[in-house]
């Protein structure tokens, strides 16, 4: 399936729902159930929940993706750009941003002129297609073009307009070489300095190294790193998505001069009022710890790691976890005390940690707080960890605004939903595969953070008793939000196997989220942009998800089948995603530590209109979840 | 306390302050978002016996306790209710229909800890079991006939969930009725005529023997007579 572009009324209608501040006001808070979640010492001791170097979750990039900046010279506008192509080929996307504005053609070394349109005589030496862009304007489709193996040289591309017409060349030639980049920090704060980092591979040196920086208002800074220096840092002072593209050059070993870029999209999020140490409470079986309230509703994500001492060893006892509003408190089931035998007397909070509930991005990290407990008497230690341990009992909520109802998707009873992704103008799964109850999830077109989404589900499954989730890319992701912070449907789930199954979710991210954020500078999104789904969001997310809700996730990722040739699902996403892909997640990136892998199947891509069939449409994995589901 | 099935405790007669069980396992189907069932359980006493004590067993399936309402009507037409729909309106469960939960394993009783309406869980079944408190005080019950016919009824109040009762326990203890005995001690002696007197004069409403709401003669004598004719 392809998104369909909408037109400038039903954009208007599609902002207004999400952004009018009549309709925001129909929408009152709701106190929404929330879990008390809690993690065994096994998960804090695994680093499952512990926040990641952001060194180790670069964007890797082996393209550049270069701005085009026309020149006015006799009588039109004209950008050439010489391209050193290698023994293996290049690979050229061309993406203006008025469909039709570019005339293009390649000069080959020997000086003969190449064409670059579909109807242009046929040249064995390059091959010229189309493509979409996925989560870019993905109703239109870019010209691309590739030189063939074996015709190395200097190459050049110009681009001819009778208008000053912008846009992007993406680019990949020249040797097998990656950049990679990385924010050094993943609480990345308005009126905060925010540093990336770079470097190449195979031993290129970096001779230099510029950020553009967009900012959420549109306003552009570039910021150029000291001669040889591998970090650029930029100032945010407005809070809101910074799409950023670095652009580095280097020379190689043998003295080819080497230029990449890598594509970002960077939350400033608002910093949010300190938590400061809690007051502890007790009572016969829970320990409360009470941080700072603040006066405002804004939802955070507060967690923490409980220390104790066992015979003078420090201990770990529990993770703990929930989203927090105007009041800020955790709890510890004391039982978690008696299990680890540690002296309520040493008690320390650990890594308390505070996330923006949509970006993800950590607002702020207390290394330790001792919170010693002199006189406590504790319940006695259970045989094994109970699950309302792990979860809490129904008793707090916490006010949301629930999104806007649009659809109310089925009926009452216990069903099996079908949920799509991000960005998505359709249900991606033939109903006819799926038997029973069935449900299916729609809120098309829109860009949901993981939260935002999952209280759509909430809200779309209200109808319902109970569900299980059949899910596709960012709508698995968002089934195991809810499941984790929520309380819903899926607790309830009877029957069957599995509770949450899902195909193409990029739980670890996509680069495609920063260069969608890029592109779409010039495009304009269909649906907007994502932070929660950028590879620095997505590990801040996995750190907030223990095991025991990972364990309820059957996932399966795809990717083209790999043939002796040159292959891929979107010859444009190729060049943005480390191989193996499906179009739009790297299969890298679809893993989910601790949950039920079933598996990588070839010859399978992310949606409609990639090279090979849609992933969501294999009928046999379908009839398998079919039975499988809990519903 | 003695466990009896229906058709022997028919054959039998309730002593003072002994608490009998009687259980009926009819495994009826609970009809799906349907009419009341009612259950019947004859409990068999003298017609001076009350009410002391009581509690009720149910072991039932059911996919979706939320949708059960459970009362206990005695034979004398007073109705309690022991489970609303728990978890409606929500008490924080997932969703609007209540608790999720399957199978009940539970006794109704005043002394529980635990509330039936939110013992609810996600994980535990039988998701309502153990002593938990009913909606209403079994208490209501006290001091009432406790021979006759007892009925425990039974509606599922939403679709798609069903269940069957597999068994009602009704335990009662009784107590012998005399009225005359005033100080319950089970003999009618100087202590009972005195404290009688002092009731009168204090016009508690133990001394109305003939419940027109006035402390007179008529009072005196219905007393009298009682005293007279003495105690079971």
């Amino acid at each position: 399936m392809r998104t369909l572009f909408p037109s400038i009324f039903s954009s208007i209608v599609a902002a207004c729902i999400l952004f009018c501040p009549s309709v925001l006001g129909a929408q009152p808070l709701t106190p929404v159930p929330i879990k008390q979640i809690a993690a065994p010492p096994s998960d804090m001791v695994s680093g499952l929940l512990t926040l990641p170097d952001p060194a180790t979750i670069p964007v890797v990039s082996r393209s550049a993706l270069v701005p085009v900046k026309a020149l006015f010279n006799e009588g039109q506008w004209t950008w050439s750009m010489p391209i050193s192509v290698q023994q293996r080929g290049a690979r050229i996307a061309l993406l203006p941003a008025d469909i039709g504005a570019w005339s293009a053609k390649l000069t080959a070394p020997d000086q003969s002129s190449i064409p670059a349109r579909l109807n242009a005589p046929p040249d064995k030496r390059v091959h010229i297609g189309t493509d979409a862009l996925a989560w870019v304007a993905q109703d239109r489709d870019f010209t691309h073009l590739s030189i063939q193996p074996n015709n190395q040289g200097a190459w050049v591309l110009t681009i001819t307009s009778d208008h000053e017409a912008a846009g992007f060349i993406l680019i990949d030639s020249g040797p097998e070489i990656a950049l990679s980049t990385h924010v050094t920090t993943l609480s990345t704060l308005q009126n905060q300095p925010i540093t990336l980092e770079s470097k190449f591979s195979n031993a290129v040196r970096l001779t230099s190294l510029t950020a553009e920086v967009t900012s959420p208002s549109g306003r552009i800074m570039t910021e150029l790193a000291p001669a040889g220096a591998s970090q650029v840092t930029f100032f945010p002072d407005e809070a809101g998505s910074h799409s950023v593209r670095m652009i580095a050059q280097g020379i190689d070993l043998q003295g080819e001069h080497i230029f990449r870029t890598t594509q970002h999209l960077i939350d400033a999020a608002q910093p949010a009022p300190l938590i400061k140490s809690p007051t502890v409470t007790t009572d016969d079986n829970h320990v409360f710890f009470a941080f700072a309230p603040t006066t405002t509703t804004r939802r955070t994500i507060l967690a923490a790691e409980v220390w104790g001492r066992r015979d003078g060893v420090l201990t770990p006892v529990a993770w703990i976890s929930t989203i927090v509003g105007s009041t800020r408190a955790l709890t510890l089931d004391a039982r978690w005390i008696a299990l680890a035998e540690v002296d309520p007397g040493t008690l320390e909070l650990r890594a308390v940690r505070l996330h923006d509930i949509n970006s993800f991005v950590l607002l702020e990290i207390i290394d330790r707080i001792p919170v010693p407990i002199q006189r406590l008497t504790l319940p006695q230690a259970p045989d094994s960890i109970t699950p309302d341990m792990l979860t809490g009992t129904f008793k707090q909520s916490v006010p949301s605004r629930l999104p806007p109802q649009i659809t109310q998707s089925a009926g009452p009873g216990h069903r099996l939903m079908l949920i799509h992704g991000y960005c998505t103008d359709a249900n991606p799964y033939p109903v006819s595969h799926f038997t029973g109850d069935l449900a299916v999830f729609e809120d098309f077109n829109q860009s949901r953070s993981h939260d935002e989404f999952a209280l759509n589900l909430l809200a779309q499954s209200a109808p319902m008793k109970s569900f299980g989730v059949v899910a596709h890319s960012q709508g698995g992701i968002a089934s195991l939000h809810l499941l984790n912070f929520y309380w819903s449907g899926l607790d309830w789930a009877r029957g069957g196997n599995r509770l949450i199954q899902t195909v193409g979710s990029p739980y670890q991210g996509t680069a495609l989220a920063g260069n969608a954020a890029v592109l779409g500078d010039i495009f304009g999104f269909g649906c907007g942009e994502n932070e929660s789904l950028s590879y620095s969001g997505s590990a801040s997310w996995l750190s907030l998800i223990p095991s025991a809700p990972r364990q309820q996730v059957y996932y399966h990722t795809t990717s083209f089948e790999d043939g002796f040739g040159f292959d891929y699902c979107n010859i444009i996403t190729d060049l943005l995603l480390s191989d193996p892909d499906d179009g739009v997640i790297e299969r890298s990136a679809g893993q989910l530590p601790s949950a039920n892998n079933m598996g990588h199947l070839e010859g399978w891509c992310h949606t409609t209109g990639m090279r090979d069939p849609a992933q969501c449409t294999d009928h046999a994995r379908n009839s398998i979840m079919n039975q499988e589901a809990k519903r | 306390m003695k466990r009896l099935s229906a058709s022997t405790a028919a054959l039998l007669l309730t002593t003072t302050a002994s608490a009998i069980d009687i259980c009926v396992t009819p495994n009826t189907p609970i009809p799906d978002n349907g009419a009341e069932i009612a259950i019947p359980i004859f409990f068999i006493a003298s017609d001076s016996e009350n009410v002391s004590s009581i509690n009720l067993e149910i072991i039932m399936t059911h996919d979706w306790v939320g949708d059960l309402l459970i009362k206990l009507r005695s034979p004398n037409g007073i109705t309690i209710t022991l489970l609303d729909q728990p978890g409606i309106p929500s008490a924080g469960f997932p969703g609007p229909f209540g608790c999720g939960g399957q199978d009940i394993s539970c006794i109704f009783t005043d002394s529980a800890i635990n509330q039936a309406e939110t013992i609810c869980s996600t994980t535990l079944t039988p998701v309502i079991a153990g002593p938990v408190i009913p909606a209403m005080p079994m208490d209501t019950f006290l001091a009432q006939p406790a021979a006759g016919l007892w009925q425990v009824l039974i509606t599922d109040q939403s679709p798609y969930d069903t269940g069957t009762l597999l068994q009602a326990c009704l335990s009662i203890t009784t107590n012998i009725a005399c009225p005359a005995d005033i100080t319950a001690d089970g003999t009618l002696d100087f202590f009972d005529i005195s404290a009688f007197l002092t009731a009168f004069s204090n016009n508690d409403p133990i001394a109305d023997f003939t419940a027109d709401g006035s402390f007179d003669f008529f009072d005196i004598s219905a007393f009298l007579a009682e005293f007279s004719a003495g105690c079971p």
